[in-house]
C-alpha cells in the first residue's frame, strides 16, 4: 500500500499541491512579516482558517485526479483488475490528501516549533481544532473527487465542484448538515479565547470521516446501493445538532501580573515586554493625583491598557507597528466619556500629554499644532510639568476643556 | 478441461447482436481469433476479459462461470488482459506503472519486486524500466500494456491487437514471447495480422458477424486455402477461402 500510494502522490497530482499548499498556508500562517504564530489556539485557529481557500484548492485538483481514468482511457483496463474499486480510489483520494496535508504540514511544523520556543499559552483543547482541520482537507479531497468521477467532462467536473463548494461556504441560511460541513466560515462566533468544546468538535470529526467515507463510497462501490450504509451513517451524523463547538476559555482570561503589570493568561508570554514598556511609563507618574498606578488588559482611563503585540520569529515586536507606548496611555489622556467635540477640543493638549509622558516627539506627526505647547510644557521644571499634568488628567476627566491651564 | 468454454454466447448493443451463440473452447497454447472488421473480435475479448456481461449463454473462465462477484474476482485474478486501445499515465515509469497492476492485480507483496522485473524483461524493457511512459514510442508502449498483462503470470491472457505499432523485429520478438506464455497457459490473441497467427499461434478460431466460421490448427486453414482466391501468403489464401465460404452458404 505504502509504494503505490508513494507512486500515485509522485506521479499524480498530489507533489503539485504540496509546494502550492504550502506556500499559501505558509502567508497565511505567518503572514509577510514573519509573524509568531502563537498561543496554540491562535496557531490553530489560524491553521483552521486557511481552510477557506485550501479547500476549493483541494477540491479542484481532486475533481481533475479523479477525471484521470476517463482522460487516459484506463477504465476498461482497470476494471479487469482484481482489486476492489474503492482501494483503487481510495488510494487516489490518500494522494490528494497528503500532498495536501504535507504542504499544510510546513508552516505548520515551523509554527509549532515557534510556540514551543517561546511558551505559547496551551489550554483550550486547541488540538481538536487542528485535528478537524486535518480530517477536513480529506473531506475536501473527497467532495473533489465526487464531482470528478460524476462529471463527463474533466473541467465541468472541476469547475463544478469548485462552484459548489462557493455556493455552500458562503450561503447565509443552511441546513445542519452543510452548517457543519464549513463550521469555520462564521466570522462572528470567532472567540478571542476559545476553548473547543469537545462533544461537538468529536461530532465534526465524526462528521467529516463518516461524510468521507461517504462520497467515496459514492465513487467507487457497485452496485450504488451498497453505499446506502456509509451515506446513511453520514446523514445521521449531519443531524445531530452541533451546538457550540466553541466557547470562551475562561482560565487563559485570568490575570498574570507582574510589577503592577497584569495580561491575561494568554498572553502571559508577552508580560516581561508589557512590564519593561509599562514600567518606565508609571514611574514617570507615580504620585501625580488621579495619574495610573498599574497596567491592565482592558482598556480604561484607570490604568494603562496591557495590549496584545505583534512579535517575530524571535520574539520580538515587527517593525511597523504602531509604537506601544502610545498605545498603553491612550485610554489614560484620551476622554472616553466625552463627545466627539470635546475630544476634538483636547486635541493639543491631549498630545502634549502624550508627548510628556512618554517622551516620544515623533507623535507630534499625528497633531503638529501641540510643538508650541509641548516645548513650553518642557521648559517648565518638573514639579509645575507635573502639576500641569495631574490639572489635565483632572479636566479629562471632567470632559472640560477650559480647565487645562494654558502656558504662557 | 479447457481453460475457457462458452456455450451459446450471445452479446449486442442496442438491440444489435454482436455476438450470436457461440460456442467455442481454448486450452492450452496461442491462440489466434481472427476475422474482418465488426466480427465480433474485440467484443468476445471484452467478455472473456469480464469487462461486459453476456446476454444470455454461458461463459467459463478456468472452471469459474463468470456469474457471480465471487466468480469474477477469481477469474480476473488469474487473467491478463491488454485491450485494443491501451491507456497509461504518462508521469510514471515503466517499472511503476507495471508496478501499480501488480498491486490492482493482488501480486503477493513478497513477489511483486521480482515479478515486476520479470515482467518487463520479458518484453524487452529492462533497459527503459525507469523511463517515464511519456518518452516511449508506441511500439513500447504496446509491450508496457503487455508487461502488466503478464505481471500476474496470469494462465488466461487476453491480447488484442497486441502487435499495432511494433516493427518487425519487434514483431519477431513478441512472437517468441507469445510461444513461451503458450507453454503452459491460455493464450488468446485477436489480431488483423495473419502472418502472425500463422507463425506464433498453436490454434487458430475465425469468426464473422459473431458467429465461428472456423477453428482449427493453422495448418490446416492454410491447407483450407484455394489458390484461386487472393492473398499473399497461404495462410491468406486459407482465411479468405473460408471465409467468403461461409458468407457464401448465410
Amino acid at each position: 500500500m505504502i509504494r503505490p500510494l508513494w507512486t500515485e502522490y509522485r506521479r499524480g497530482a498530489g507533489i503539485v499541491l504540496t509546494p502550492v499548499v504550502a506556500v499559501l498556508s505558509w502567508a497565511a500562517l505567518f503572514r509577510t512579516r514573519m509573524e509568531w504564530p502563537g498561543p496554540w489556539t491562535t496557531l490553530a485557529e489560524r491553521v483552521h482558517g486557511t481552510l477557506f481557500f485550501l479547500a476549493p484548492l483541494v477540491v479542484a485538483v481532486a475533481a481533475w485526479q479523479a477525471s484521470r481514468e476517463r482522460r487516459r482511457g484506463t477504465r476498461e483496463l482497470l476494471g479487469t483488475t482484481t482489486r476492489v474499486p474503492w482501494r483503487r480510489l481510495g488510494l487516489t483520494w490518500a494522494s490528494i490528501t497528503l500532498g495536501a496535508t504535507a504542504g499544510l504540514l510546513v508552516p505548520l511544523v515551523v509554527g509549532g516549533v515557534l510556540v514551543v520556543w517561546h511558551g505559547g499559552y496551551g489550554g483550550g483543547n486547541w488540538w481538536w481544532s487542528l485535528l478537524n482541520s486535518l480530517l477536513a482537507i480529506g473531506f475536501f479531497a473527497a467532495f473533489g473527487m465526487a464531482f470528478g468521477a460524476a462529471v463527463p467532462s474533466p473541467l465541468l467536473g472541476v469547475t463544478a465542484g469548485v462552484t459548489v463548494y462557493f455556493l455552500v461556504a458562503t450561503a447565509e441560511t443552511l441546513v445542519v448538515g452543510f452548517a457543519t460541513l464549513f463550521p469555520f466560515l462564521p466570522a462572528d462566533v470567532m472567540l478571542q479565547f476559545p476553548e473547543f468544546r469537545a462533544g461537538p468538535q468529536a461530532l465534526l470529526a465524526t462528521w467529516f470521516v463518516s461524510a468521507t467515507v461517504a462520497l467515496l463510497a459514492l465513487v467507487s462501490v457497485r452496485p450504488k446501493r451498497r453505499a446506502a450504509v456509509p451515506v446513511g451513517v453520514a446523514a445521521v451524523v449531519a443531524a445531530i445538532p452541533l451546538g457550540d463547538f466553541e466557547v470562551i476559555d475562561e482560565r487563559a482570561d485570568d490575570l498574570v501580573c507582574q510589577d503592577r503589570v497584569c495580561t491575561v493568561r494568554a498572553h502571559a508570554h508577552l508580560l516581561d515586554k508589557a512590564v519593561a514598556e509599562a514600567k518606565p511609563l508609571l514611574d514617570k507618574v507615580s504620585g501625580i493625583p488621579g495619574a495610573p498606578t498599574s497596567a491592565m488588559p482592558d482598556y480604561a482611563w484607570q490604568h494603562l491598557r496591557v495590549y496584545d503585540m505583534v512579535l517575530d520569529w524571535y520574539g520580538e515586536r515587527v517593525r511597523g507597528e504602531y509604537p506601544y507606548h502610545r498605545l498603553m496611555v491612550d485610554s489614560v489622556v484620551s476622554g472616553l466619556e466625552c463627545d466627539g467635540d470635546v475630544q476634538r477640543e483636547f486635541g493639543v493638549p491631549r498630545m502634549a500629554a502624550v508627548v510628556w509622558w512618554t517622551g516620544d516627539r515623533a507623535a507630534l506627526d499625528e497633531e503638529p499644532r501641540a510643538a508650541g505647547l509641548v516645548d513650553r510644557l518642557l521648559r517648565l521644571d518638573v514639579a509645575a510639568q507635573r502639576e500641569w499634568f495631574a490639572r489635565y488628567l483632572s479636566a479629562i476627566r471632567r470632559c472640560d476643556r477650559s480647565a487645562v491651564p494654558e502656558i504662557p | 478441461m479447457p481453460q475457457v468454454d462458452m456455450q451459446g454466447l450471445t452479446f449486442g448493443y442496442r438491440g444489435r447482436p454482436v455476438i450470436e451463440g457461440l460456442t467455442l473452447s481454448f486450452g492450452t497454447g496461442v491462440h489466434g481469433l481472427l476475422g474482418p472488421n465488426g466480427a465480433g473480435k474485440t467484443t468476445l475479448m471484452r467478455m472473456l476479459a469480464t469487462v461486459n456481461r453476456p446476454s444470455s449463454g454461458t461463459l467459463t473462465v478456468l472452471g469459474d462461470p463468470l456469474r457471480s462477484e465471487h466468480g469474477l474476482r477469481s477469474v480476473r485474478r488469474r487473467l491478463g488482459y491488454l485491450p485494443q486501445t491501451f491507456g497509461f499515465y504518462p508521469r510514471f515509469t515503466v517499472r511503476e506503472f507495471v508496478e501499480y497492476f501488480a498491486w490492482l492485480k493482488e501480486v503477493p507483496r513478497e513477489l511483486v519486486n521480482s515479478d515486476v522485473d520479470r515482467a518487463i524483461e520479458r518484453v524487452g524493457l529492462g533497459d527503459r524500466a525507469d523511463d517515464r511512459l511519456k518518452t516511449l514510442s508506441g511500439g513500447m508502449l504496446r509491450r508496457v500494456g503487455i508487461a502488466q498483462a503478464i505481471v500476474n503470470d496470469p494462465e488466461v491472457l487476453l491480447l488484442d491487437e497486441p502487435t499495432a505499432g511494433l516493427d518487425p523485429e519487434q514483431r519477431m520478438d513478441f512472437r517468441v514471447l507469445l510461444r513461451d506464455l503458450g507453454q503452459d497457459n491460455c493464450v488468446i490473441v485477436s489480431t488483423h495480422l495473419i502472418e502472425d497467427v500463422a507463425a506464433a499461434c498453436t490454434a487458430v478460431t475465425l469468426i464473422d458477424r459473431g458467429r465461428r466460421v472456423f477453428q482449427g490448427t493453422p495448418d490446416q486453414l492454410i491447407a483450407a486455402g484455394d489458390t484461386d482466391v487472393g492473398g499473399d501468403t497461404p495462410v491468406e489464401r486459407g482465411y479468405t477461402t473460408v471465409l467468403r465460404a461461409y458468407r457464401a452458404t448465410t
